[in-house]
């Protein structure tokens, strides 16, 4: 079930919620439960043992992980067994079939016979849950968080449906106290409605209009590009999968809030950042949280001198290219981010990380548009030959593909994408317009975010009502 | 402040469950969605089909068609498009496009302009061939046969085509009409060919449009023209002093009768009214015959603009039509029912007919009848071959 499908905008969410508020306080955290489990049960039937049975092995490991309760060696050993089983099943759903599928590509360039292998699913969020489990583990093993008050408690932090699917991740201590105890306000409920709705426009009104730009200009043998529609699909791809991923990411947001919880925010405003090391404190925050804290510095960060603080940048970031999906492209994608964040750090405090911002805005933001081109395409020879046409600048220029539809829609739609992300740069505050604290404001300006919120929500639920009609004009038999 | 918050709480959960409370009730009443759409079952509830997830699929299925408010929801995102882009829905269905002048076009007939046609020419002639066997055949009995060919509204008005159909850019082509026509006069079908007759009829001085601005098919004048020719043809073949039709004048007006502006309704706008532009109608004269005919008649969806105004005007004593030969329709008026084609006895309901009338749209061609003839043959040659087996006496 995904956030901007009608069956979870009103049905699941409504019956959620009021189930979630007709019980006592002291019950909601059983009734989100049962809620979630359902919810990850209709999308995933076939993982929710999987899921489940894995998290009871957490949390039942976990209890050995807080200091005094074993020896520092068999405190090590639990950790490491319960990380390396989430990590194992990670690998197995999510990378068996690529690695497999390589294997039998050496084996038939070697004449050999390949290995039979029937292909995996993957299980829904997978990526998403297992970090956050590798969270709590590591948590409690280091201190900073107490092991789960009961397995109810910890199922919770794993299956909450907001986060379940993606993201934000979220650190088992930076929720720990609000499994246990949260207010559930007025205010909270009231910002929770505003960022749920600004995500599903964001979702269903930005995103999936640019969706049909770039799907049509990746679908195109790249060879059928103008170095500018080349350029347009990259643009709009861009933008899809911000206004995609900060949409749902929004949801999450709202959503916890609705339910009296706090996540942390995913996103700030990246596209307007001046670097690429600026650009991952504003992207996905979460992913470069989790990965800073759980592998960048177990891993040295940067105490270990010059080269191994490289090393250890650019091992985070194939990594975080691979967890994105298997495939190379993704662990390109992942090695051009880690070597433009080297670069940026080899020329730290020097003339060039000085660079104004009309030079450091653009300059990253192509940069970035290159880097969505590996995530984007199919393979990374496909990637190549896409960067190859928007580079061609004299190559004589076919007419756009007929495949690529671009009407006023998606060009009123690509400007309004335009001015909300670049917009910040010159007038943050303007574009904070739905980020209220009803606690300082108006009842006048309480009532226009609400309109604004509600309007979005009525125009995003009928484009979502729209897309399941698909008449016919007579019957034909 | 509380209060507000609290109302704001409050407004956004009757939002999410009105449609739920709307579905359950019927309250407040839904607009009517225009269009044919294949229904979703309700899905079979069991653990199988949750574990493999189709009963998942299935529900979102039979939700998103069954959710209170769909009708306004769909309406409203269409209108938003419409007014703020210009932009009708796009669709896996019947897809609408707007042309020049807010000329509507189905696309499927838009993209047939573009391409050439593509049966074999040893195709078309068997066809026309079976049409002429069927022809003589039924004239051994004494019924008239006619062909009806109806054109396609982007053949007769390329000029309102929408930009992106790129007419002048069209490359040279010769479309499954062209090849086909020259066939079936070659081989002395009995034709009405509304291709040539509205190409014609277009030219004429202050020509009014031959097909509604929000319709797909033929306008009611342009079709009343088709019906003068069709009367005068059946006349002539049938030899007998059947009531003929006589087209006087267009009155141009806003009324709206049968598929005027079934394009216009089938973007599912609040309103599709504003789509549909004037409309022309026929000023008719009936001459009376002495003979009161009985028809049979195969078409597609351009048959009901003929076969209505043909009822209107009371031209015969009996018709019955088959719609893609697959669907009856009586007149004088009944249910129209499913056709039965495994017990549909064709020789016996051709007793008693004057003429068999085969209505086809271009798009359609070489499908003539939509397998009505090659029954309709198979049934004759079963008759002549058991004549010829009886016994002299």
């Amino acid at each position: 079930m995904i956030f901007s499908s009608l069956t979870f905008l009103f049905l699941f969410l409504p019956l959620a919620l009021a189930a979630y508020y007709a019980c006592p306080a002291r019950h909601r955290n059983r009734v989100a439960l049962a809620a979630s489990g359902f919810f990850y049960a209709w999308g995933a039937p076939r993982f929710v043992i999987v899921l489940f049975v894995s998290s009871l092995l957490d949390y039942w490991m976990s209890q050995a992980l807080p200091e005094g309760r074993r020896t520092p060696g068999a405190r090590k050993g639990v950790l490491a067994t319960a990380v390396a089983m989430n990590i194992s099943l990670l690998l197995y759903f999510k990378y068996a079939n690529f690695f497999v599928a390589e294997w039998n590509g050496w084996l038939a360039r070697f004449g050999a016979t390949e290995v039979s292998w029937t292909a995996i699913a993957l299980p829904i969020g997978i990526s998403f849950f297992t970090f956050q489990k590798v969270s709590y583990l590591v948590d409690v093993y280091r201190g900073t968080a107490k092991v789960a008050r009961n397995a109810a408690d910890y199922l919770l932090y794993v299956v909450l449906f907001p986060q379940l699917i993606a993201g934000p991740i979220v650190r088992y201590h930076d929720v720990a106290m609000q499994l246990e105890k949260r207010d559930h306000t007025r205010e909270r409920f009231f910002t929770g409605i505003l960022r749920f709705c600004q995500g599903l426009g964001k979702k269903v009104l930005v995103a999936n209009t640019l969706a049909e730009v770039a799907d049509a200009a990746f679908g195109a043998a790249p060879a059928s590009l103008s170095c500018g529609w080349a350029w347009m699909g990259v643009l709009a791809y861009a933008f899809q999968i911000y206004f995609d991923f900060s949409g749902y990411s929004d949801m999450a947001i709202g959503l916890g809030r609705l339910m009296g919880i706090e996540f942390l925010e995913n996103f700030n405003r990246p596209y307007i950042s001046r670097s690429i090391t600026e650009f991952w404190r504003r992207w996905h925050i979460s992913l470069s949280n989790w990965m800073r804290e759980y592998l960048y510095i177990p891993l040295g960060g940067n105490r270990k001198g010059v080269w191994r603080t490289y090393a250890n940048l650019w091992l985070v970031f194939l990594v975080s290219g691979f967890w994105h999906g298997a495939a190379w492209n993704f662990v390109a994608w992942g090695a051009f981010h880690g070597f433009f964040l080297c670069l940026d750090k080899l020329f730290k405090d020097t003339r060039v990380s000085r660079a104004p911002a009309w030079v450091g805005l653009p300059a990253t933001f192509v940069l970035v548009l290159f880097s969505w081109v590996l995530f984007r395409a199919e393979t990374l020879s496909h990637a190549v030959a896409y960067m190859g046409r928007m580079v061609d600048l004299l190559a004589a220029a076919p007419a756009a593909p007929a495949a690529i539809e671009f009407g006023l829609r998606h060009q009123l739609t690509l400007l309004a994408a335009l001015v909300l992300c670049f917009g910040p740069a010159v007038k943050a505050r303007t574009f904070d317009y739905m980020r209220l604290e009803p606690a300082n404001a108006t009842v006048g300006q309480v009532l226009a975010r609400l309109a604004v919120a509600m309007l979005l929500l009525a125009w995003s639920a009928s484009v979502l009502a729209t897309s399941s009609f698909n008449p016919f004009i007579y019957f034909r038999f | 402040m509380k209060t507000t918050l609290l109302t704001a709480a409050l407004l956004f959960s009757l939002f999410l469950a009105l449609p739920l409370f709307q579905m359950a009730t019927g309250i407040p009443p839904d607009y009517v969605l225009q269009g044919v759409e294949s229904t979703a079952g309700r899905p079979a509830i069991s653990l199988s089909a949750w574990w493999d997830g189709s009963l998942q699929a299935g529900f979102d299925a039979w939700i998103n068609q069954r959710i209170g408010l769909r009708g306004f929801m769909v309406r409203t995102a269409n209108q938003f498009n419409f007014s703020l882009f210009r932009e009708l829905p796009k669709r896996s269905g019947t897809q609408v496009l707007m042309g020049r002048g807010g000329m509507l076009f189905e696309k499927v007939y838009v993209d047939a302009y573009n391409k050439s046609g593509s049966r074999p020419e040893a195709e078309l002639r068997n066809v026309s061939i079976s049409t002429r066997r069927l022809q003589d055949r039924l004239a051994q009995d004494g019924i008239a046969f006619l062909l009806v060919i109806a054109p396609s509204k982007a053949e007769i008005y390329p000029e309102y085509l929408p930009k992106a159909a790129d007419v002048a850019g069209r490359p040279e082509r010769r479309s499954n009409y062209e090849n086909f026509i020259r066939i079936l006069r070659e081989d002395g079908v009995n034709l009405v060919d509304a291709h040539e007759l509205f190409l014609e009829w277009k030219r004429e001085p202050g020509a009014p449009l031959l097909f509604p601005k929000g319709g797909t098919h033929w306008n009611e004048y342009g079709a009343a023209r088709v019906v003068e020719r069709i009367t005068e043809r059946l006349k002539e073949l049938t030899g007998k002093d059947i009531p003929t039709v006589r087209i006087t004048g267009a009155e141009t007006n806003r009324t709206i009768v049968g598929s005027d502006n079934d394009l216009g309704e089938l973007v599912n706008l609040w309103s599709g009214r504003p789509l549909a532009g004037p409309q022309v109608h026929p000023v008719a004269e009936v001459r009376e015959g002495s003979h009161r005919p009985d028809f049979l008649v195969i078409g597609d969806s351009f048959v009901f603009t003929l076969t209505n105004f043909m009822d209107r005007l009371g031209l015969y004593r009996k018709r019955d039509t088959y719609y893609y030969y697959n669907r009856h329709y009586f007149y004088p008026v009944a249910p129209n029912v499913p056709l039965d084609k495994r017990q549909l006895d064709l020789l016996r309901e051709l007793q008693g007919r004057d003429a068999v009338v085969v209505e086809v749209g271009e798009y359609w061609l070489p499908r003539i009848g939509f397998g009505f003839v090659r029954d309709l043959l198979k049934a004759y040659e079963a008759l002549d071959a058991a004549r010829a087996a009886e016994p002299a006496s």
